[in-house]
């Protein structure tokens, strides 16, 4: 019951803040922004309080199947807005693509089946629950990556004054950041990955399209590393290389709950399991 | 000459920076390409793919690069780890980036003094000149180490990738509750991968002490299922998961992964005594599966099918749960093909056979344990944890390197500044106008 009127809730304040960002970016109003940012804090804590209450409820933390994905992206999503609109303050206005994104990954989430249910024993296990986390770090690392690569991409066709963006090498350093973070730490989930898969399947790895599709888009983010550092490329085609890397990052991810039963062991949803032995 | 040149030319195209952006971009090529296989085929089909030639050329392709490049770049990468220790000068910071000046009031020693302070503090070593009117703080000077040791770390998962099928030995063994499995049984040890491959398997051995299992509802979903077991030569029980598993060596892994019911028949004759009797490993799980087995006394095969938590509803039964909480049996004895008799059982019911009469007391789990062994795998492992400390080093701790000199001009001093960053130097100028604006306002007093 709590679960659900919080997570209404935050929705709810969500939208609201989204409304906010929108008027603050018309308007250039500072005071506009910050209402904005406090409603995303407020719909923020209550989107903690529903994850609370889940993980109460079912005893495992929030990240078992769809649903529970979809409300773990979306507070990770979320918490690195807010942390980088208070750090940064040319970002502040990052809450204009987080709260849709938010609410879009909320939307998605609840379409799937959002039954309590208990952990399987293939998922008792600390190395799913710091493979699954830091997924979502290097996630949502790179969707920040996506967007500042937007804002790049955006502000070189057409300058955006209101929204009062930084000289292009402040930006350009920021995507790298992301980028940085964001692959250190889908390096830890492959690595974390493997060894949770060694143990279970006797095999480290075996080709999953979400494996294939994670490897993908590790290859793409080390090429962006590289062309950064040994062959100096500017902002511009960066922006482009981050933007389509995002595509393999959302398609690992948001495309599984799609694949052909038994195709992936990435199975997420109860209704799909199939028996371990 | 021409054959020296051509050698060269080929090194240049191997361990060039160009053939590693190749490799990266075929390398997501592929792997996208796979996904698309892994949708529309089964999984033992795209590993055969993965495996494939052009994979095991792109794989080569990859190792000769890494290893050219880490040959062709190591020398550049020792050489600038070295503490350049000569004195810096004002015209080689003024051709460098992240250069700015500032004015000061206080004199050139008090500057010099204060940033070093500051920069100490930060985890920067700091290095003077002999009257203090220049100053070198460097922080995490190593760190491009941190990229050889990534690179490196490549090296070791493809080394254990290419060992790993000439030592590897994976096999299952079935061992009840009291029961004792040693790897010298080879006998016992089933599905053995690759074939005849039992020898390389370790001389280990553990008595199962308890197998226990649970099951969400009435689903085949298990929430639970360990085995607690105790080494052979040991003190100490072990507890094994699916997700936990006991290591008799460090290359070799014992995991739980299934279950299966092992009931205690009883044959007694007229008389209440005991003919025959034994733990008796079937194959009947899930519920609703039919395994048989032969007596030695009477000479009819008994099938057996296992309720754990059976409900009668006008005669009929049916399993309510997989959780063992109300146990029955589904018994038929028969001879050839022709059943002779046919009951449902509880543990305390028994069966009439002729002038015996058969019961099933007691039931107890045998465990199915999964034993891999793999020496391949430590080089793997240490591949994984090189590769992350190589990144983590290289990336987040990278180097930065600041410099100050002090140049007195009439009553002020002029500091000029530098700093090196890798990877932020947009951030860095930023830094540096930051720290110009402190100086400035830094007065006598501190």
């Amino acid at each position: 019951m709590v679960e659900t009127w919080a997570l209404s809730i935050a929705v709810i304040i969500y939208v609201l803040a989204f409304c906010f960002y929108i008027a603050a970016v018309v308007w250039s109003s500072d005071k506009l922004n910050s209402v904005a940012l406090i409603l995303s804090a407020a719909a923020f804590i209550s989107q903690t309080v529903s994850i609370i209450a889940r993980w109460i409820s079912t005893g495992h933390p929030p990240v078992f199947g769809s649903f529970e994905n979809a409300l773990a992206g979306s507070w990770f999503v979320i918490l690195f807005g807010l942390v980088i609109s208070k750090k940064t303050p040319w970002l502040k206005i990052i809450g204009l693509f987080t709260t849709p994104m938010a609410l879009a990954i909320i939307a998605f989430g609840v379409g799937f089946d959002s039954t309590r249910f208990p952990l399987t024993i293939s998922e008792q296990s600390l190395w799913v629950d710091l493979h699954a986390t830091f997924a979502w770090f290097s996630y949502s690392s790179y969707t920040l990556a996506f967007i500042i690569a937007v804002l790049i991409l955006v502000n070189a066709r057409e300058h955006l004054p209101f929204l009062n963006l930084p000289s292009l090498g402040v930006m350009d350093d920021w995507l790298m950041k992301y980028v940085i973070f964001g692959f250190v730490t889908q390096t830890f989930t492959l690595a974390s990955g493997a060894y949770y898969e060694f143990i279970v399947f006797g095999t480290w790895w075996r080709w999953d399209p979400i494996e294939s599709m994670t490897l993908a888009s590790w290859f793409l983010y080390a090429l962006f590393i590289h062309l950064k550092k040994s062959f100096a490329w500017d902002s511009r085609r960066l922006s482009w290389l981050a933007i389509i890397s995002m595509i393999t990052v959302i398609a690992a991810y948001w495309l599984m709950a799609y694949f052909p039963p038994g195709s992936t062991f990435h199975v997420f949803d109860i209704g799909t399991r199939v028996h371990i032995n | 000459m021409e054959k020296a040149s051509r050698a060269t030319a080929v090194f240049n195209l191997l361990s060039s920076k160009t053939l590693n952006i190749f490799l990266l971009v075929s390398g997501a090529v592929y792997a996208i390409m796979l996904l698309a296989w892994a949708v529309a085929s089964p999984n033992s089909q795209v590993i055969l793919i993965a495996n494939s030639l052009p994979m095991k050329l792109w794989l080569t392709l990859f190792v000769i690069n890494n290893l050219l490049c880490m040959i062709r770049f190591f020398s550049i990468a020792i050489s600038s780890l070295e503490l350049d220790k000569s004195e810096p000068t004002i015209e080689s910071l003024k051709k460098k980036r992240n250069y700015i000046t500032v004015v000061s009031a206080l004199s050139a020693q008090e500057v010099i003094s204060r940033l070093a302070a500051r920069f100490r503090a930060r985890g920067y070593k700091t290095i003077y000149n002999a009257d203090k009117t220049t100053l070198r703080a460097i922080r995490w000077r190593l760190s491009s180490l941190g990229t050889l040791f990534f690179h490196f770390s490549l090296f070791l998962i493809v080394f254990g990738i290419v060992i790993s099928p000439m030592l590897r030995t994976q096999a299952q063994a079935i061992v009840a509750e009291g029961d004792t499995l040693s790897t010298e049984q080879g006998e016992r040890l089933i599905q053995v991968e690759p074939k005849d491959t039992k020898d390389r398997m370790p001389k280990f051995g553990f008595t199962v002490k308890k197998v226990g299992a649970r099951f969400w509802k009435d689903e085949l979903l298990f929430t639970d299922m360990r085995a607690t077991i105790q080494p052979l030569e040991s003190e100490r029980e072990e507890l094994v998961l699916l997700t936990k598993a006991w290591k008799p060596t460090l290359t070799t892994y014992v995991t739980l992964v299934g279950i299966g019911y092992a009931p205690l028949y009883r044959l007694v004759d007229d008389n209440d005594v005991e003919v025959e009797s034994g733990y008796v490993n079937l194959a009947a799980f899930p519920p609703g599966i039919e395994d048989s087995f032969r007596l030695d006394t009477i000479p009819y095969i008994v099938n057996v099918k296992v309720f754990p938590d059976f409900r009668k509803d006008k005669g009929k039964v049916t399993n309510k749960s997989h959780n063992l909480k109300q146990l029955g049996y589904g018994i038929s004895l028969a001879l050839g093909n022709t059943t002779i008799t046919s009951r449902f059982v509880r543990p305390n019911e028994s069966i009439d056979v002729g002038r015996f009469h058969l019961s099933f007391p007691k039931m107890v789990y045998w465990g199915q344990f999964k034993i891999i062994h793999n020496p391949g795998l430590i080089f793997i492992w240490l591949g994984f944890l090189a590769g992350l400390t190589g990144l983590v080093w290289r990336l987040v701790f990278f180097r930065k390197d600041f410099t100050a000199i002090a140049v007195s001009d009439k009553n002020v001093q002029i500091i000029h500044l530098h700093l090196r960053d890798d990877y932020f130097p947009n951030k860095a100028i930023m830094d540096l106008q930051d720290l110009a604006k402190q100086i400035e306002r830094w007065k006598s007093d501190g």
